[in-house]
């Protein structure tokens, strides 16, 4: 009972933490907002420009995967080592009842939060162009949210490594451009030698299914399954090493 | 009288070489006011960090509040609020928004968060700006915010590391005001750099030079550990005339200690005669510091430093 009501305390913590540092940043600071959906964007632009209708849905599923991982994920680099070197708030929640995993995970849902207003737009523009049913997005979701979880957890992972704010912001730049744009994210898989090669990021990976469900790319079955399974396995390792990184107690 | 905090033998080292704490032995009683004092680099945040369990020491014994601090520092962690320096507040929620958060974060009920955020803000005049955005308050109104947030928090123990660096007169002393409260209920470490601050407030002062405690007691018993009652500050000359005084050099000045205002008369005029400057005043706990650290900075040479 203890136990069950100390998992409620954290679950409530998680969500004011999101509350002040997601929330209240999608309503004070809209400019940051559309700023972080220029990127994906314009790549759909510049993809229905020289592409056609076609590159259009490629590039508003490529949208989604990116702005799930790159706003909603990769940003946490910049936002933990802001909050733990420049505001030093990390120091003060030491001595709160916010344990270090909730810490993580209200850190990583403030992202989310921030990143919602850029999703509901994809979303809204992919069901005005694709008419999607309900279905499909039940089967998105879940692979959608490996993703944010994948990203997150590496992302803050990475942030613990890092001496200097500046690098935080870099990071998460270099990061979403590396996993974000390069492999097959506003493209299809099957333009490279090998379609598999979707499998090196968490994003191409969410892309790819997601290009398997709504615009039915005949991507081969197993690719699909093991992207599925590869993402629920770096989920989890990431989850797991970003919990043991999370500790309080620096030694430095 | 308990015991809040009792640290033996803490020592830090940073790259196993030069440490950045050594031996520090350090004796809290509850409902104490408790300042550390000392220059840059001398070791007061890296022991607050231990003292909040944030930072492991390389060797030593650490109890708080009864507690194994080393072992089992999530114990006592919640017992516990402090202001790191530099600590910044989250430049797009309000100073209401902030605390009660924090309060939250503490473990207490909304409502209660609700009412103590508001005693603390109004308590440290900031009720008025409760609900602008930090980034268009001044500095002194968000570095008030911060103090706002433990002196809420109800801890038993607060660690405020430079809670008043960047303030003006007016908003420092309502910390001080705020500080001077919490007296008796909770045990509070200070550090600073303003001396009058640790004057005004510190039931005890701890002298840390060079990563180990070099005094410790009451304003009156440190102030008694440097003789003379007043002091002359004398610069302008590059040799010290001062024979048969005690004096410390500091960068270009000499400050010199004298027993009554007529001896610190003399001394000013002689020095002035010579084409040097000098000024008489009380002695002040400032003079103490310089007295037994030798000075602020590493480059000065000393007149007597052997009679510490």
């Amino acid at each position: 009972m203890m136990r069950l009501q100390g998992i409620w305390t954290q679950i409530k913590l998680v969500v004011v933490f999101a509350w002040l540092y997601g929330w209240l940043a999608v309503v004070r600071e809209p400019f940051w907002l559309v700023s972080s959906l220029l990127t994906p964007l314009s790549i759909v632009v510049i993809m229905t420009i020289f592409g056609g209708l076609h590159y259009l849905y490629l590039g508003l599923l490529g949208g989604l995967a990116m702005t799930v991982s790159a706003s909603g994920g990769f940003t946490i680099i910049g936002d933990a080592v802001y909050l733990r070197l420049e505001l030093k708030f990390q120091s003060m929640l030491l001595n709160t009842r916010l344990n270090p995993i909730s810490y993580t995970l209200g850190l990583a849902l403030s992202e989310l939060t921030y990143a919602l207003p850029g999703l509901a737009i994809f979303i809204v523009l992919i069901q005005a162009t694709l008419r999607e049913p309900a279905l499909t997005y039940l089967l998105a979701t879940p692979v959608l949210a490996l993703e944010w979880v994948t990203a997150s957890m590496l992302g803050f992972t990475l942030s613990t490594f890092l001496s200097d704010v500046r690098y935080g912001w870099s990071l998460s730049g270099i990061l979403g451009f590396l996993l974000g744009t390069l492999p097959p994210v506003f493209y299809p898989a099957y333009l490279l030698p090998t379609p598999y090669i979707a499998l090196v990021s968490p994003v191409s990976i969410a892309s790819t299914v997601l290009q398997y469900l709504m615009l039915k790319v005949n991507y081969p079955s197993m690719l699909i399954k093991l992207g599925v399974l590869t993402l629920l396995a770096e989920a989890l390792v990431f989850t797991v090493v970003a919990l043991r990184k999370s500790r309080w107690r620096s030694v430095k | 009288m308990d015991i809040v905090i009792e640290a033996e033998g803490i020592g830090k080292t940073y790259d196993g070489v030069k440490w950045a704490l050594r031996d520090v032995d350090l004796n809290v009683n509850r409902g104490r006011l408790v300042t550390l004092l000392g220059p840059n680099g001398a070791g007061k945040t890296t022991l607050v960090r231990i003292l909040t369990t944030e930072l492991k020491p390389s060797k030593g014994r650490l109890t708080i509040l009864g507690e194994d601090a080393l072992r089992n520092p999530e114990r006592i962690r919640h017992r516990i609020a402090s202001i790191p320096q530099e600590a910044k507040p989250i430049y797009f929620v309000t100073p209401y928004e902030l605390v009660f958060s924090y309060l939250v974060f503490r473990g207490f009920s909304i409502s209660d968060a609700r009412i103590e955020a508001r005693r603390a803000l109004e308590e440290l005049g900031l009720w008025e700006v409760r609900d602008k955005v930090m980034n268009n308050l001044s500095g002194g109104f968000k570095r008030r915010t911060l103090v706002a947030m433990v002196l809420a928090s109800g801890a038993e123990l607060i660690f405020l590391d430079e809670p008043t660096t960047g303030l003006d007169v007016f908003s420092r002393r309502s910390v001080w005001d705020a500080l001077a409260r919490l007296k008796g209920e909770a045990t509070v470490v200070l550090t600073t750099h303003y001396i009058e601050e640790a004057e005004f407030l510190s039931d005890e002062v701890v002298v840390l030079n060079n990563g180990s405690v070099v005094a410790r007691g009451t304003v009156d018993e440190l102030l008694s550990k440097v003789e003379g009652e007043y002091v002359v500050e004398a610069y302008g000359l590059n040799k010290p005339v001062f024979e048969g005084y005690s004096y410390v050099k500091l960068n270009n000045r000499y400050l010199v200690y004298v027993n009554s205002s007529e001896e610190s008369s003399l001394v000013a005029r002689e020095y002035a005669k010579m084409g040097g400057k000098a000024l008489v005043r009380r002695k002040t706990l400032e003079d103490v510091v310089i007295r037994l650290v030798g000075g602020w900075s590493n480059d000065e040479a000393s007149g007597d430093l052997d009679s510490n």
